[in-house]
């Protein structure tokens, strides 16, 4: 009994010197890199910076370590940068040789290096990445799959696009999030591209996510295909009227006012029109409106309150008849809408 | 007393298996999370406007002195849409009037929202400007009312809860809502890392230097923090059976929370139950989801440096446990439930509600068996060995899982110092915690209602695996 | 002229005093917005660029102390910024910001900018 436990006692102190010894190591691993940022980040940082301004060459990085963290300095750069200061950093960053570097690490055996290399190639996202984003599209693993067709998305061309498109459909359940800012960066950067996919070309899930962009990104060109998705389901639904209050879109008044008036549709795509049509903003939406200031479900109730606020005088003078109403509730709403 | 030694053998067994097993999850997830994250897309997340906007509600039941500086640097926090709700719980000092001239406010009429239950409305108020934030004075109620009040009156589709006395880094609530962002429809809840804000340099409700504490006895629960957030809660997040999110630092859906119900009015530990409410809900209902621990973003909360504070904190902690596990003892080994059923909460239940009966009855048989000269000298120092060699096993292993994750303020603390302590703790420091915890279940089971009790106070990082091995001794 | 640049990122303040030094102007840096107050206290630049999120002071509590201020009330401030919500923008302008630049930036066309916003400000 006492012999077993005194082995536990040494397994434990053998385990807790182990555990000490990697902590030990890591620490140490992290002051390394410190002591490398402190020598070399200002030099690379007034290196990239005195490029862009004018210096015809940049000092040249010595050793691995140095490399990557220029290359880690440019990223953040590009990053923040716009217009032809970031293609001229973005050629910079080519001529190095990282684009290269990168496209060959796209075929590595670990996970984690393809990932570092697909999103360096997605940033720098010049022409020259075109072969390695290609190629990383068709990656085994998810985000390197994801980051590369976000670039390709920024990027364009007919083959990039259809990539684009054909990850984005595979990777839809998988990485939702991952998935949006490829479509996100789709609407930014080719806005038409949106259309198949809010056609429903590519499943219910791109066509949720196409109607969310096109609203973020208030793309007037869309409004036809958002007022045809009111009828779909909730969901759908409320995205896309939800979208047509961000642009501001006036030929959607009479089917979302149709949509807010629909008793057979659950209260929060009804909701999502009423605020819809406040954002708008156009006082033909008043009839239709007013009444639901008596509506029995609260949010939707609240929501026409608010909505009437932002459809200037008639909008107000109806709120005023409200104030006047013989239901308390209806009275309140009005009264704490005109006070705000 | 042999019944006594093989039962506290087993439960020392047990909560090994089960603390390294933890321990090892969290070490592959703290992997698997850097490998993910990358700062260009947290970047990308701050810019993208398909971000879901986030309700920050900060409850505050006298809090004049730092409430104006708090909701300044919750404002200031880098993200993309946010508002702040303050809820002030019936305070009967000027935190209402103190926020009112800080941030020029003016009362207004909101329509009370008929979602959640909470006490009644005195007034609200909001800015002239364009700033968003939204005071909302109403009755006391104690916390969970006051959340359920600023959940009511929330508009964005995320809400935070962030103690008022607490301090978020800059980018700690943007890393807190990531998961939402990579999985919008089955996240619904995320919690961060907390740290002792005791010793560090703070300005205007900011924490500008990060230092370790003077005090001892903030000393032992920075090394408490550290073993319970790295060690266990990583761990715990892997397997989705994630028990705590503390209300001084979470991110949740708000709809599911309506639907769950809010938090439970009256409750010891209101974060703590809703966490496991939010399980029991969603388990039950079949729906996918992820209650998620974000190893990085750091919220600095001051931790009590009088023992007298601290009991009363450890207490309401303690009690909050185990009011929540007979809350939801139907979920105590029960298939359906998951890990979170089989594994988290019957730990839950073994080590934190049950460890200081188990190691106090050690005490009181190891010494009964001296008496007797009934114990095996060498055997007994083993036992002893074991257990606290263990401690120190898990916290050398949570810091070396903490010194591998990138932070806003690296290696700041001494690594010595804090081992130092952790063999300190043992020492004093948990037997104390433990009678506290022992003498407030007597008290508990005694009266098995729990009256009337201190509503609001510091956070509650509750520190779940602080070592509840028990030291029980070996007699023969 | 003298300029002040204020970002917590060391990439982009290298990125702006370059390019503004390279077009002759005088350029210092704060790291964190309470360096901000205080450069721009000792230091009377003719104009301020600053970002939105900082550590210590965000940008919008920089302008308003700088405003409260008598010495520093006119200097144009030009908000570099991350944020575009319309909150920010109206918040921004509300407090008396000259110009707006989101981020991702030009540094040439905040160079311009800048040499216009002087021009105007100059007696």
């Amino acid at each position: 009994m006492t012999i077993a436990l005194a082995g536990v006692v040494g397994g434990m102190a053998l385990l807790l010197a182990c555990l000490s010894g990697a902590d030990a190591r890591i620490r140490r691993r992290a002051a390394e890199a410190e002591r490398l940022r402190r020598r070399y980040l200002p030099r690379a940082e007034q290196g990239i910076a005195g490029y862009l301004a004018g210096s015809p060459d940049l000092p040249a990085p010595s050793g691995a370590a140095e490399r990557a963290l220029l290359l880690a300095v440019g990223l953040e750069a590009l990053a923040d940068l716009r217009g032809s200061e970031r293609q001229r950093l973005a050629g910079l960053l080519e001529r190095l040789g990282y684009v290269a570097e990168a496209t060959a690490a796209l075929r590595s055996r670990q996970a984690a290096a393809r990932r570092r290399a697909a999103e360096c190639l997605a940033v720098i996202a010049t022409p020259a990445t075109l072969p390695g984003l290609m190629a990383g599209v068709a990656d085994g693993d998810v985000l390197v799959r994801c980051a590369c067709a976000r670039a390709l998305a920024e990027i364009g061309g007919d083959d990039a696009l259809r990539a684009v498109t054909a990850t984005a459909e595979r990777d839809a359940a998988r990485a939702p999030g991952q998935v949006a800012a490829i479509v996100l960066a789709l609407g930014s950067s080719h806005p038409a591209a949106l259309a198949p996919l809010l056609a429903g070309a590519s499943g219910p899930r791109l066509r949720a996510l196409a109607a969310e962009v096109a609203g973020a990104l208030r793309l007037a060109q869309h409004a036809g295909s958002l007022r045809s998705l009111l009828g779909a389901e909730d969901h759908l639904a409320a995205v896309a009227a939800g979208g047509l209050g961000a642009i501001g879109d006036i030929d959607a008044v009479g089917d979302l006012a149709a949509l807010a008036a629909d008793d057979r549709r659950s209260p929060a795509v009804r909701v999502a029109a009423v605020t819809a049509l406040g954002a708008i903003g156009d006082a033909s939406a008043v009839p239709c409106l007013e009444p639901l200031l008596r509506a029995p479900d609260w949010s939707l109730r609240t929501a026409a309150g608010y909505a009437l606020a932002g459809l200037s005088e008639p909008g107000r003078a109806a709120l005023r008849r409200a104030a006047g109403s013989e239901r308390k509730e209806i009275r309140d709403l009005a009264g704490a809408v005109l006070g705000s | 007393m042999i019944a006594y030694t093989w039962f506290a053998a087993c439960f020392l067994v047990a909560f090994v298996v089960v603390n390294t097993g933890v321990l090892a999850l969290a070490a592959a997830e703290v992997r698997r999370y850097l490998a993910r994250a990358s700062a260009s897309g947290l970047r990308r997340m701050l810019r993208s406007p398909l971000t879901p906007a986030v309700s920050i509600i900060v409850p505050a039941h006298n809090e004049a002195a730092g409430i104006a500086d708090s909701v300044r640097s919750l404002l200031a926090l880098d993200y993309r849409l946010l508002e702040v709700i303050v809820v002030s719980d019936g305070s009967t000092d000027d935190t209402v009037g103190c926020l009112v001239r800080a941030f020029d406010l003016r009362p207004v009429l909101r329509p009370n929202p008929p979602f959640l239950e909470y006490a009644p409305i005195r007034a609200i108020y909001a800015p002239r400007g364009t700033l968003r934030l939204l005071v909302v004075d109403k009755e006391n109620g104690g916390k969970a009312d006051a959340l359920n009040a600023g959940i009511a009156f929330a508009s964005f589709p995320l809400y935070c809860t962030v103690d008022a006395d607490s301090m978020l880094e800059q980018d700690a609530l943007a890393k807190t809502v990531r998961p939402f962002v990579e999985d919008p429809e089955r996240t619904v809840a995320t919690g961060g890392m907390i740290r002792i804000a005791n010793g560090c340099r703070v300005e205007r409700g900011r924490v500008v230097e990060a230092r370790l504490p003077r005090s001892r006895l903030a000393m032992f629960q920075v090394v408490e923090y550290v073993r319970g957030f790295f060690g266990t809660r990583t761990g715990w997040s892997a397997i989705n059976a994630l028990l705590i999110v503390s209300g001084a630092f979470g991110v949740f859906r708000r709809d599911v929370v309506i639907e769950a119900g809010g938090y439970r009015s009256g409750s010891l530990g209101e974060d703590f139950e809703l966490v496991v409410r939010l399980h029991r809900f969603c388990r039950k209902a079949g729906r996918p989801y992820r209650i998620v621990y974000v190893p990085d973003p750091v919220c600095w909360t001051e931790a009590p440096e009088e023992a007298r504070f601290l009991k009363r904190q450890r207490r309401r902690w303690y009690l909050g446990c185990v009011e929540t596990i007979l809350i939801h003892r139907a979920m105590l080994l029960n298939p359906r439930y998951g890990a979170v059923g089989l594994v988290a909460l019957p730990a839950m239940a073994l080590f934190e509600a049950l460890g200081p009966l188990v190691e106090i009855a050690g005490y009181v048989i190891a010494a009964a068996a001296a008496a007797l000269g009934a114990i095996s000298w060498p055997a007994f120092a083993l036992f002893l060995a074991i257990c606290v060699l263990y401690g120190q096993v898990l916290t050398a292993g949570a810091l070396a899982v903490e010194d591998a994750t990138p932070r806003q303020h690296p290696f700041w603390e001494d690594p010595r110092r804090l081992r130092r302590y952790a063999w300190l703790e043992n020492l004093g420091f948990r037997q104390r915690q433990q009678l506290w915890r022992a003498a407030s279940l007597v008290q508990f089971a005694r009266k098995r209602g729990w009256g009337p009790m201190e509503r609001k106070g510091l956070s509650r990082p509750a520190v779940a695996g602080a070592g509840a091995g028990g030291d029980p001794p070996a007699p023969r | 002229m003298k300029i002040l640049i204020a970002d917590d990122s060391s990439t982009v303040r290298r990125l702006v005093a370059a390019r503004l030094s390279a077009d002759g102007y005088q350029v210092l840096e704060a790291a964190d917005g309470a360096e901000a107050v205080e450069l721009a206290r000792s230091g009377r630049p003719d104009l301020l660029v600053l970002d939105k999120v900082m550590p210590k002071m965000d940008g919008f509590e920089v302008v308003r102390a700088l405003r409260e201020d008598p010495r520093t009330a006119s200097v144009p401030i030009v908000m570099l910024t991350e944020r575009t919500s319309e909150q920010d923008v109206l918040g921004g302008l509300g407090l008396g910001v000259e110009e707006y630049m989101p981020k991702p930036f030009s540094p040439l066309e905040l160079s311009l900018r800048v040499r216009r916003l002087l021009a105007r400000a100059a007696p």
